[in-house]
């Protein structure tokens, strides 16, 4: 098991790199590796450790099914297929799953918006079926029979995040990434003419092309230490663990509202039922959307919610012991969408965050993108609507949260 | 007249029991010490902690209403016609999604002006002090009985009537002693003033403004004006070569088993491990009637200097140890030090057989990243033995503590954090009070003192009064001298022992989380990538994600993070945040939130 030739991270601060990518996270580690495998020069900034926020907080999602049509589902859909790349890769280890979706509505009419959604994806090229009665019986044998109808996505899988940074990390540092731990970046050092230099809190570093504001939902922080202003806030969400149980579903279940939920920015909270199991037999229960800033307790009305509606939706589940809960942030923009680009102001300041709870899924395509953008290609998905300039153009018409 | 036996099964073979008997003390009293196999390489397990803490004891109980998957053999009671049968796994391949059967209290909320949480000497104190302080108080204890580990009571010996009180909660607590009659069995019972909770353990505790809530695993919940965190120690079990063999248990396992239901572990039995609390268990278990093949103690005897000097200094301790001894010498068991155990092996019915000692200093670093060799030593020494109880300290239970928010330290001679408080036994939040292990391992007098204190000042706070009582508490002096001298004893205690967790035994091969079945090598993996905190071991190898939360493999995880470190165990984090502080219902928790917290 223990391979002691496996690279230990956590160099010291180099004097300088070319390209600067702050936080270790699925997205900061996905642009690293793929960055260091064309030979650039690259240095990766943790303040915590690999995977210590966002990252290890969610189900590691890799989903089409909430996503609407339009450059979200086409990077969602070309990330899936650059998962699937990897998975071939890395074998079992970042237990890449192909377990599918399925999206169940409560009602005549949340099925037919259901069906009407369903109908945009298909003809975006995301394999869909309809399933009610016997046929949805038949696929999941212990759902709630108060369930209208339902929409199956085969294409929705699932991978264990924190072996997938273990992964992307093992890959940067194998091309010559250095990756330092511990440092936090500050600011940028004034008064250095001709060159940018950063400071963190392990020393300062000169930064050739550009740094990468890869901080998941501290990247808004980040950013204003940086001079620019990205609205990007902490979206926070609950997970409940059950015992393990023998398979209540193979898939990972959701209710309809769930993608009303993520594009819902209004007051208090939302809560909408995510049911899956896991290799280990826990089931995982959620999920919850409240701007509440970095609160960590967690909610006890939110944890009777998520228990509440994961048992009308598997009425099999009043009985199974709850284990644990953890609490996850997920970097939130105004509209939804990532931020993915050049700062609109800050020279030497690139995006790459914003994903909300989609990080996970959409983390390679957008490390593809960045890539592009660094070599002046087009990449495979316009970036148009990601934009980090959007943000500045328009008066913000949604709420963000108190910070 | 003796009652007459239960009636059960055992995966079909009909068995008899004594009538109180839990179901992991009646599995052993008809000789059957594994109840479990694990869910990846089918292994055998049976009894560890005997208090309800690791989870490593799971049996599926069928009884008149309905299946129970999954449940602890050592805190479930045995009822007449009980069909047990073992646990194939942590459940994934057996526990069915079920409706729920359980006749647990009815839902319902309590409100008293204080809660104390835990039943031990510090708790019961606690209890006494706020209501002679004049307010309500709510005690909740997760065992069946009031008394915690240190005053553990014998459970009932017929089904539901109550067990004669001891005389040292009549003579200690008399205002409790009535309702505790009451709380012979799990449920509750009360006096004016006075509720007692048994039976189930807070999953949720959170602090309000004005109030706290702790919800129960049955349903129950509790609503007061200020707390008395008293939750007590788990042990501290190190892992070795075969330490998760049925038979091999920790020494507060054997200690329960006898106290509770007069059943003991085995009939030829090592006591290994290091600090003082080997000694009452072995002397014990060689009272009522067990071969005590030896003690062995992991510190050398010039290691064990200091303790000689400490005790010098506290007469009382002193008198204590002295029983212990000459227990210990008329029995004819041997005291080994500088020993401890290499590794232990299952005879043919795949139990503890034979357990294999040798000198601390040859086996550290033998083991380590070495799992297929054996040791070898020349003083290496082979005990036949049919039980192996293990123990190397305590560890404040934090997860409630942790639940609050409140401040915590390492104190002097600890290895471990405890919760943070003043000589009133304040926390850092309004209305939290904490008393006894919790605040760092002491033992029962500090407990029982510091209870008393945290009570009346509990009490104090709901009633808007200063809690030094303004005149000054006549009994408050000598109480606090008390607790000093007791403090600086456990201080020294603990210096002395620190250092004696041997972790170079642990090979890679040697199971460190039995709820997940993650091995050592696994968790030096992740060292060996980076991981620098409990959590990030957590989550990059699942130790501690089982039943237990990382009760049992937690404080390990720490030592060997901070082995290799080079740090302390403290600074590396713990696996102590547990939002759900013990496994409970969805239906329950669906309930929904109650009063504003």
């Amino acid at each position: 098991m223990t391979d002691l030739s496996a690279p230990a991270w956590g160099d010291e601060l180099p004097s300088g790199a070319d390209i600067v990518v702050v936080g270790a996270g699925i997205v900061g580690t996905a642009i690293a590796a793929r960055l260091a495998a064309t030979g650039a020069d690259v240095c990766l900034l943790e303040r915590a450790g690999p995977a210590a926020g966002s990252s290890s907080s969610g189900e590691g999602n890799l989903l089409l099914s909430d996503k609407l049509p339009g450059p979200e589902l086409d990077l969602a859909m070309r990330s899936l297929s650059l998962w699937h790349e990897l998975g071939d890769e890395a074998g079992a280890r970042i237990e890449l799953e192909r377990k599918g979706g399925l999206v169940a509505a409560w009602d005549a009419a949340q099925l037919s918006a259901l069906h009407a959604l369903a109908d945009r994806q298909e003809a975006a090229g995301v394999a869909v079926r309809r399933l009610e009665g016997v046929d949805l019986a038949d696929v999941e044998p212990q759902l709630s029979r108060h369930v209208a109808g339902a929409v199956f996505y085969e294409a929705d899988s699932q991978v264990q995040p924190v072996h997938a940074v273990a992964h992307q990390l093992e890959r940067a540092v194998a091309n010559g990434c250095r990756t330092v731990r511990g440092a936090e970046a500050l600011r940028w050092r004034s008064g250095v003419e001709g060159a940018a230099v950063l400071e963190t809190t392990c020393g300062s570093l000169r930064v050739g092309t550009a740094v990468v504001n890869a901080a998941g939902p501290w990247a808004g922080e980040l950013a204003a230490r940086l001079g620019s202003d990205l609205p990007v806030v902490p979206r926070r969400g609950h997970v409940l663990v059950t015992e393990p149980v023998v398979s209540v579903t193979a898939h990972k279940v959701y209710e309809a509202d769930y993608v009303g939920s993520i594009h819902d920015a209004g007051d208090g909270w939302q809560c909408s039922s995510v049911v899956e199991s896991t290799a280990s037999g826990t089931m995982l229960l959620g999920s919850s959307r409240e701007f509440v800033a970095w609160s960590a307790a967690p909610a006890p009305a939110i944890v009777a919610a998520i228990a509440e509606r994961a048992i009308a939706l598997f009425p099999g589940l009043a009985g199974v012991r709850l284990l644990r809960t953890y609490i996850g942030f997920r970097p939130a923009t105004p509209d939804r969408l990532p931020a993915i680009g050049w700062d609109a102001e800050i020279p030497h300041l690139l995006h790459a965050t914003g994903h909300e709870g989609a990080g996970i899924g959409l983390s390679l395509a957008t490390a593809e993108a960045v890539q592009c953008l660094f070599e002046r290609r087009t990449p495979p998905v316009g970036l148009e609507a990601f934009d980090p300039a959007r943000f500045s153009e328009a008066p913000e018409p949604t709420k963000t949260a108190p910070t | 007249m003796t009652p007459p036996d239960l009636a059960f099964t055992f995966d079909g073979r009909p068995l008899a029991a004594r009538p109180g008997a839990s179901v992991a003390s009646a599995l052993l009293a008809n000789g059957i010490r594994t109840w479990r196999h694990t869910r990846t390489l089918g292994e055998g397990r049976g009894l560890l902690c005997g208090i309800g803490s690791c989870f490593d004891c799971l049996v599926d109980v069928r009884t008149d209403t309905g299946t129970e998957r999954a449940v602890r053999a050592c805190v479930t009671s045995l009822q007449g016609g009980d069909a047990v049968s073992t646990s194939e796994s942590m459940g994934a391949s057996r526990t069915e999604v079920r409706a729920a059967v359980h006749a647990g209290m009815p839902a319902g909320v309590l409100r008293a002006d204080v809660l104390v949480v835990g039943g031990g000497p510090a708790g019961l104190a606690a209890a006494e002090g706020a209501i002679e302080g004049g307010v309500s108080v709510v005690l909740v204890d997760n065992a069946a009985r009031l008394g915690g580990q240190l005053m553990r009571q014998p459970s009932s010996d017929s089904g539901g009537s109550c067990p004669p009180l001891s005389p040292w909660l009549a003579a200690r607590h008399p205002r409790l002693a009535a309702a505790a009659e009451l709380a012979g069995a799990p449920g509750l019972a009360g006096a004016p003033g006075l509720t007692i909770a048994t039976g189930a353990g807070i999953w949720q505790l959170r602090a309000g403004k004005h109030c706290v809530v702790a919800w129960l695993e049955d349903g129950l919940m509790v609503e007061a004006t200020a707390v008395v965190l008293a939750p007590g120690a788990t042990e501290l079990v190190a892992p070795f070569p075969g330490w998760e063999l049925p038979g091999v248990v920790t020494a507060g396992a054997a200690q329960s088993l006898l106290k509770a239901h007069g059943q003991l572990i085995g009939r030829r039995v090592l006591v290994s491990g290091s600090g003082p609390f080997l000694f009452p268990v072995a002397a014990g278990l060689a009272d009522a009637g067990a071969k005590v093949v030896a003690v062995v103690e992991a510190l050398p005897a010039r290691g064990l200097a200091p303790m000689v000097a400490a005790l010098a200094r506290h007469r009382d301790k002193a008198t204590e140890a002295a029983t212990y001894a000459v227990a210990l010498v008329r029995r004819g068991v041997p005291v080994r030090t500088g020993l401890m155990v290499a590794r232990c092996e299952a005879g043919p019915d795949g139990a503890v057989s034979r357990a294999v000692v040798v000198p601390t200093g040859e086996a550290g670093g033998e083991g380590r990243r070495d799992a297929g060799r054996a040791l070898v030593s020349d003083r290496a020494r082979v005990y036949d033995v049919d039980a192996v109880c293990t123990s190397f300290g305590f560890v404040p239970r934090l997860e409630l503590a942790r639940q609050l928010g409140v401040a915590e330290e390492v104190r002097p001679g600890q290895t471990f954090a405890g919760i943070r408080c003043d000589e009133g036994q304040a926390t850092s939040l309004a209305g939290v009070f904490a008393a006894g292990e919790v605040t760092g391992i002491a033992g029962g007098e500090v407990a029982a003192l510091g209870g008393a204190v945290a009570g009346a000042a509990a009490a104090a706070y709901c009633l808007g009064r200063d809690p030094r009582g303004g005149e000054g508490d006549p009994r408050g002096a000598p109480a606090g001298r008390r607790v000093l001298r007791a403090r600086r004893f456990a201080e020294r205690v603990g210096l002395v022992y620190r250092t004696a967790v041997p972790l170079g035994v642990i090979g890679d091969g040697t199971v460190v989380c039995r709820c997940e079945d993650v091995r050592a090598g696994t968790v030096r993996a992740a060292l060996d990538a980076g991981a620098a905190s409990s959590r990030e071991v957590r989550n990059a190898t699942r130790c501690g994600m089982g039943y237990c939360q990382g009760r049992t493999c937690g404080p390990v995880v720490q030592l060997l993070l901070a082995e290799a470190l080079r740090t302390t165990p403290a600074a590396v984090g713990d696996l102590q945040k547990r939002p759900v502080a013990t496994p409970v219902r969805l239906e329950l928790v669906a309930r929904g939130a109650g009063p504003p917290a």
